[in-house]
């Protein structure tokens, strides 16, 4: 993205917008751009071991594994063209979709959504029911999920206080509220580390069963031969290493602490338990048959269930394309 | 005594009150994370150094990555802001025009322009212009004000002896515009760092954002607080470089006797009819612009229709279609509680960094103590501070109010100190020698000389308000505009998030021009030598 120096601003634009997230030279690997969800830790480690494991060089990719934030914004990326592939959960794609967001979804990482309800073990908030009377500490995006999921069980959303937070839990252990919305697989696991002891139920046992982490793509792409067989490529890389991922967990933890999270100092122990608990969300059920970051006839009648329920309009045939797993696994369930 | 040993006695002086300064400020810190220990939001100091400690090997390279973007931000923001700042000057049918979108950078809400910025700007670029933005209004500002500063009979002199408007730039405004536009720099350095940061949130591989991040998800307290103290000491430290820089450049500020405070904004000569005219074209060049340019960016980058709005979807989504009706009553009851929320933090803002900028003039020493909690506050992302703001200040209107007042405090605080230092030292010696006290000289003379300082940063916090009300209320209390627009960003309702933001940007701007049009008279009748 050097050379546009001399080109007018506009036209720099439209030459980003139509070549930046995948350009193929003659002679080099493509060039592709990943967005991640987040900054650099395990939930990501299966991407992290195609790259150091050169599965994406195998593909003759060079793909960029772009950190994401708090802030992030993946589909418009994805929309745009500024990445070819991005992560994010169903129900957020399929809101983009309804919006008008040409975008598809190609394969699944975790296949039992982990959001929980998070509460101190010493005033501990067991069930969905429990948390009536009580302050409930949610992210923005959460509140709309945390409604439907009250009504859907007959519980009243006024008769629970919602407290607005970020991702930091310190106004679970503050006392500002009494119950946080998390992962499973994160907070508390954090705050165990840190001396809070807690207690969490997933959402999941309340209908809420969206597949999280899932690879998005735009339809485009999907329309045109070769940028499809790009996609093809980083699917089939991206199984090959969360499979060495999974069969290590603790090697896997220990390239991200020193490789791709080197300058965040990410503490070995926390990021050992974390990738443990991953495994358990993403090499599960149909996963395990089928083959890492499946997506199952079945599965997908469970994600257009929950979005039915959420309210969110979907079709199976729209949202999901379930091609490219096909011509990933051609038949197989390992790579 | 000589005066080489009075300043030494002063050196000595001021910098054991800077060191009594930070004894207190432990003090407090101890007594805190003992009252909340436990909370766990406040660790020991002890337990901040030993983060930092643990920490040693990355900071290096995570503070590159954030000085670099804040830095080069810094430079554009301000260079483009001190250029526009002349034309505006030189040419005042173009402040008519263009004064508005400046205002309206200020305060358009980040997550209507984050996913254009990242779609548009490429690599680091995002973070970059974030930084810039933060401080391209606040510098502009500062540098119209220094501009306008230029005494009158001097201006006079110079017209006389045949002068042109580019040589009263050169000779006289420029230097009369020194004092301010450094007080300008002062506010933009923390801010640049602040913008960088809040960028390196939309994804980075590196920066202390990223590390604030990360340590406040895994719940490390301690590293929080050491990545948070690192990023105060280098706002500190860029508010003391230029400190330092403006002091060697411009020492007669405070003590010349001629430096006067600055000019209203540039005034309409001619009759009423004529200046409603001009203002009432300057109104639709303005309205025409923005709606031009924001067509052109959409369509020269091929933006998608589903996040990318145009001002006709915003129009439709607003006044067309059977949910329009709907629509605006869902904005505009938001709006309401962010309007009570923008005005109660703007007053209580503006009144405490007012009497805090007087005591500070009266009492130097105070300064070395009020200045790095105020830098501290100005540099430390919302997101980080308000888990600790919300404990202790609640989730209704005082804790908004709190946030709000801490986005707005700063820039008042040094603009105003700035104006309130301006007062020429022969009037105030003049009062001194009647027998007034230090309080009495602020009440009597340099309030007056701060008039239009005091109304800059009336002005320049409308839009911070709005914007710290708009904040306060997505990370703390869950109602209002604020909260209603991020609730649509999640859910990629950006008709919704879109016309949002052009309420919150009208509304701010109609404000701004209503302090302004305020402004003129007030200052025609008590520092008509400034008008011009």
């Amino acid at each position: 993205m050097s050379g546009v120096g001399g080109m007018s601003l506009l036209a720099a634009g439209t030459a980003l917008s139509a070549c930046s997230s995948s350009s193929t030279s003659a002679s080099g690997p493509s060039k592709v751009n990943f967005q991640l969800g987040w900054v650099a830790n395990v939930e990501n480690m299966g991407l992290f071991m195609a790259d150091h494991a050169g599965y994406f060089r195998d593909e003759k990719l060079d793909v960029t594994l772009t950190p994401g934030g708090p802030s992030v914004v993946v589909e418009p990326l994805v929309v745009s063209g500024k990445a070819l592939v991005g992560l994010d959960s169903v129900d957020t794609i399929a809101k983009a979709r309804n919006q008008g967001a040409g975008l598809k979804i190609v394969a699944a990482t975790m296949q039992t959504n982990p959001t929980a309800i998070m509460s101190l073990a010493s005033a501990p908030v067991r069930t969905l029911k429990d948390l009536v009377g009580k302050r409930l500490g949610v992210q923005q995006s959460g509140v709309e999920i945390m409604n439907t999921v009250f009504k859907a069980n007959g519980i009243d959303p006024a008769s629970v206080t919602i407290v607005p937070v970020q991702f930091d839990p310190s106004p679970l252990v503050a006392g500002d509220c009494d119950a946080f919305m998390s992962l499973l697989v994160n907070q508390p696991i954090q705050l165990d580390l840190q001396g809070v002891k807690t207690t969490a139920f997933t959402l999941g046992d309340y209908g809420y069963n969206v597949w999280a982490d899932v690879l998005l793509v735009r339809e485009q792409t999907l329309a045109d031969k070769d940028k499809r067989e790009l996609v093809v490529k980083i699917v089939r890389a991206a199984v090959r290493g969360w499979q060495d991922a999974l069969k290590d967990t603790d090697a896997a933890a220990k390239l991200v602490v020193e490789k791709y999270g080197k300058s965040l100092n990410l503490d070995l122990e926390a990021q050992r338990k974390t990738a443990a608990a991953f495994r358990s969300v993403i090499e599960t059920g149909d996963a395990k048959t089928n083959g890492l970051l499946t997506m199952s006839a079945d599965g997908i009648a469970a994600n257009i269930a929950t979005l039915t329920s959420l309210g969110i309009k979907a079709t199976a045939e729209d949202l999901f394309d379930t091609s490219v797993l096909r011509d990933v696994y051609a038949g197989k369930t390992r790579l | 005594m000589t005066p080489g040993t009075a300043t030494r006695r002063g050196g000595v002086r001021s910098w054991a009150a800077a060191a009594a300064g930070a004894a207190g400020l432990l003090l407090v810190w101890v007594v805190l994370a003992q009252i909340f220990a436990g909370t766990r939001v406040v660790p020991q100091p002890w337990a901040v150094l030993q983060a930092l400690w643990d920490d040693r090997n990355i900071y290096s390279e995570n503070t590159a990555t954030t000085l670099s973007e804040a830095g080069i931000g810094f430079f554009w923001g301000n260079v483009l802001a001190v250029a526009l700042a002349g034309v505006f000057v030189q040419v005042p049918a173009v402040e008519r025009l263009l004064l508005r979108i400046a205002v309206a950078s200020y305060c358009v809400p980040l997550v209507a322009v984050a996913p254009i910025l990242v779609v548009v700007l490429p690599g680091d670029v995002p973070k970059e212009a974030l930084a810039g933005l933060s401080v391209f209004f606040t510098t502009l500002t500062a540098s119209v004000l220094g501009l306008r500063s230029a005494d009158r009979n001097a201006l006079d002199l110079v017209r006389s002896l045949g002068g042109g408007s580019f040589l009263i730039l050169r000779t006289l405004r420029l230097r009369y515009a020194l004092p301010s536009l450094f007080a300008g720099l002062k506010i933009a350095a923390p801010s640049a760092l602040l913008g960088a940061i809040i960028g390196e949130y939309l994804g980075s591989s590196s920066g202390l954002g990223v590390m604030l991040v990360q340590a406040q998800s895994s719940f490390q307290v301690a590293r929080t607080w050491a990545v948070a103290l690192v990023i105060s000491a280098l706002a500190g430290l860029g508010y003391a470089v230029v400190a330092i820089i403006a002091r060697r450049l411009t020492p007669w500020a405070g003590r010349d006797v001629s430096v006067g405070a600055g000019a209203v904004a540039a005034e309409v000569s001619g009759g009423r009819v004529r200046s409603l005219l001009t203002g009432t074209l300057g109104l639709a060049g303005s309205i025409l612009l923005v709606v031009a340019v924001w067509y052109a960016v959409i369509r020269g980058f091929a933006l998608d229709p589903y996040f990318a709005k145009t001002p006709a979807d915003v129009a439709a989504y607003l006044f067309a279609g059977e949910d329009a009706a709907g629509n605006r009553t869902r904005l505009l009851s938001a709006l309401g509680t962010t309007l009570v929320d923008a005005g109660v933090g703007y007053a209580v803002g503006m009144v405490a960094a007012s009497l805090v900028a007087a005591v500070l003039v009266a009492f130097r020493r105070v300064e070395q103590i009020v200045l790095p909690l105020g830098i501290v506050l100005r540099s430390i992302p919302l997101v980080a501070l308000t888990p600790l703001l919300a404990l202790v200040f609640g989730r209704g209107l005082l804790g908004v109010t709190v946030v709000v007042s801490v986005v707005t405090f700063f820039a008042t605080l040094v603009t105003v100190s700035q104006g309130l230092r301006a007062a020429p030292a022969l009037a105030c010696e003049v009062v001194t020698s009647l027998g007034g006290g230090r309080l009495t000289v602020t009440r009597k003379v340099r309030l007056l000389y701060a008039l239009p300082s005091l109304f800059a940063s009336a002005r320049v916090a409308i839009p911070g308000a709005v914007a710290g009300a708009t904040l306060a209320e997505w990370l703390a209390s869950g109602k209002g505009l604020g909260s209603l627009l991020v609730a649509d960003y999640t859910a990629s309702r950006f008709g919704a998030l879109w016309s949002g933001s052009v309420i919150i940007v009208v509304v701010s701007v109609a404000l701004y021009a209503l302090v302004a049009a305020l402004e003129r008279p007030v200052i025609a009748r008590y520092a008509p030598q400034r008008v011009e």
